[in-house]
């Protein structure tokens, strides 16, 4: 039985290491294709829609676990990294198959008899759990893990630490963010934000404004009753709902 | 709080002795006291004798010398002495610090008291010889009885008026040692300061400690950066064992810089050079298995390279560059670090990539942010860190902190 398989990885070496050992392994294996980063693995997956592909899982362009997204439900995907505790953590789930750099031989054989058992059994697995799990661990999920902005101010890029933030403020689909000495819109809504922000540090004060607590300088109640926010070194007040207003009762 | 700072020592200022024979030790201490006395006291007898020769020919009394030097010494001595002592006494009683002001306050004014009492003896000497001075002038017919009468009255006010008075207790306080108050009050400011100095010399010390201790720690070379050159070299043994041995030699360097000196780990302190042979390793390592897609450059002049710098920051910036800046781009790379020193003594480092370039949104980024708050917790406000995108691609990441020399 004839298999088509994929090989993405960036170092030549590794790559053409990969290639030969496979080739001595598992004769059956057809390699149909060779790419040195994730975007060429994209087009080689579309074009010969491949039953395995060995991806790395760093790779320039499109990482390993992108173009595995691709790969779902069509291919079964072999993971290489050299050592990522968080991501063989998710891995030892057994849905979805890795191999450790530098890579041995006997580990390999292991791999290659799962594969067969695998491409046997029929159809690949839905891996869409994995990797929702392993691009959670790859960006910011957990609360107060926001530690920077990266935000365009005219020509150039910047990226500000989250300590230098006084107030994110929601502009349409967009966030005007804030700072001692600039601002700065980003794409990002502020719902998103309020999951990756530091809930102690940051106040969620209007359902358009996320104030950082220690920069406010006075809430202020208007005659007819509405909080406003005075913010350190700034001109502007920023409006309190009345949903939020208990966080100011004692000022 | 007690005076507890010690009384016969010289008082230290930025670590060196006060300046001043008798000033540098603390004021109304023992040793303060004799100095002092050691010059006002032979000052006073010049003075006391020179008064006297001149009052003689006034008066027309000679006297003998040896009664004229007994007189202006124990003269001498109580105005110089009297104040000083019974303050030196009242420090040694380390009495509380409202108390100890009181009493020297006390004894100061004890002081002027005896000097002016002194002086009241004196004047009334004066006082007494006047007009037998004048009788005799009027008589010798130098001068008239109205103008003699006249000239007696302006001297006796004039040795009564209240501003002569005042003058006589300004200059009894001050030989009296009143003035060294100021600087009595000012000392406990000083001392302070000093021992906050000697704390702060302490703390650093420790911290250079902590630097030498870190550095070792330094030894921990990132894992996946480990495990893949490994690989790499595994995958080459065969194919391309000249590169093999490039890649092996390039670790073989890295892990050499990284990993403790240990016979001279503990007098080791980290500079900006030996920070950047780290770098350069590394950068050399990831050159060589990226099949020569990395090419990097570190340009800083050798006396920019011995100045201090804390361990465990410039490599994980560098590790940034390549991760982030390098691995994710398609094609040649390249990494530039540049230091120098600026105006202000400030030192400032930048790398920079032509990487991948910035990602607008939030982030993660645990490690830059560990060395934002250590640079905030070391330098306080002196330093900072910035990451900016380059026009056409990749990152510029500048730190700016201040150019200190290696603690010697």
């Amino acid at each position: 039985m004839k298999i088509t398989a994929l090989i993405a990885e960036d170092e030549v070496p590794q790559r053409d290491e990969l290639r030969a050992m496979l080739a001595d392994l598992c004769p059956d294996l057809e390699i149909v294709a060779v790419c040195e980063d994730g975007l060429s693995a994209l087009e080689a997956l579309e074009s010969y829609r491949p039953q395995a592909a060995f991806l790395d899982i760093r790779m320039p362009g499109v990482s390993g676990l992108e173009v595995a997204r691709a790969a779902n439900n069509q291919t079964h995907v072999i993971f290489t990294t050299a050592y990522d505790e968080y991501a063989i953590k998710a891995f030892d789930s057994g849905a979805v198959d890795y191999l450790l750099k530098p890579i041995k031989r006997e580990r390999l054989v292991l791999s290659l008899d799962r594969l067969k058992e695998r491409v046997k059994a029929g159809s690949a697995q839905d891996l869409s759990s994995v990797l929702s799990a392993l691009e959670g661990l790859n960006r910011v999920s957990k609360g107060g893990g926001i530690k920077w902005i990266t935000a365009n101010i005219g020509n150039t890029t910047k990226m500000f630490s989250i300590d230098e933030v006084l107030f994110f403020q929601a502009q349409d689909k967009y966030t005007r963010v804030v700072t001692e000495s600039d601002e700065a819109i980003i794409r990002t809504t502020l719902k998103e934000l309020l999951d990756g922000l530091d809930a102690e540090a940051f106040w969620q004060v209007h359902r358009s404004a996320i104030v950082r607590a220690n920069a406010i300088r006075a809430a202020l109640r208007r005659d007819d009753g509405r909080v406003e926010l005075k913010i350190r070194g700034r001109e502007e007040t920023l409006p309190v709902s009345s949903a939020f207003q208990y966080r100011f009762k004692a000022m | 709080m007690q005076a507890t700072y010690p009384l016969d020592r010289p008082i230290t200022v930025n670590g060196s002795e006060k300046a001043g024979f008798y000033r540098s030790y603390p004021v109304f201490s023992w040793s303060w006291c004799w100095r002092r006395t050691m010059i006002f006291w032979p000052a006073g007898i010049l003075f006391f004798v020179i008064q006297s020769n001149f009052l003689a020919d006034q008066l027309g009394a000679n006297r003998f010398i040896g009664w004229v030097l007994l007189e202006s010494s124990v003269v001498a001595g109580l105005i110089v002495g009297t104040g000083p002592v019974l303050a030196a006494v009242v420090r040694r009683l380390r009495l509380s610090r409202r108390r100890e002001l009181a009493a020297i306050v006390a004894a100061l004014l004890i002081g002027v008291g005896v000097s002016y009492a002194l002086q009241l003896r004196a004047n009334n000497a004066m006082v007494e010889h006047w007009p037998k001075q004048f009788e005799k002038a009027v008589r010798e017919k130098r001068m008239t009885r109205e103008a003699a009468d006249r000239q007696l009255q302006f001297y006796i006010r004039a040795a009564n008026s209240p501003l002569s008075i005042v003058m006589q207790l300004l200059i009894f306080a001050g030989v009296g040692g009143a003035f060294a108050l100021r600087a009595y009050l000012d000392e406990r400011r000083l001392w302070e300061s000093e021992l906050r100095a000697q704390e702060m010399l302490a703390l650093r010390n420790q911290r250079d400690e902590a630097d030498r201790k870190l550095s070792v720690l330094q030894a921990q070379v990132e894992p996946h950066f480990l495990y893949n050159t490994l690989a790499s070299v595994r995958s080459l043994v065969r194919s391309d064992p000249i590169r093999a041995e490039a890649t092996i030699d390039a670790l073989v360097d890295h892990l050499r810089a990284s990993l403790p000196k240990f016979r001279d780990s503990h007098r080791m302190p980290t500079t900006l050079g030996s920070q950047l042979e780290l770098c350069r390793s590394y950068l050399e390592v990831m050159r060589v298995r990226m099949g020569l897609r990395l090419s990097y450059s570190i340009d800083v002049a050798p006396e920019v390279a011995e100045l201090s710098f804390p361990p465990l920051m410039l490599v994980p910036l560098v590790e940034n560059a390549i991760k982030h800046g390098v691995e994710p781009k398609v094609g040649p790379c390249s990494v530039t670090i540049e230091a120098r020193k600026m105006p202000g003594d400030v030192l400032e480092v930048v790398i920079k990539d032509d990487g991948a370039g910035l990602k607008e949104g939030p982030s993660d980024g645990v490690g830059l942010a560990n060395i934002r708050a250590q640079l905030s917790a070391r330098f306080e406000g002196r330093a900072s860190i910035s990451l900016n995108g380059r026009d056409g691609g990749g990152v510029i990441a500048t730190l700016k902190l201040p150019a200190e020399s290696v603690p010697t």
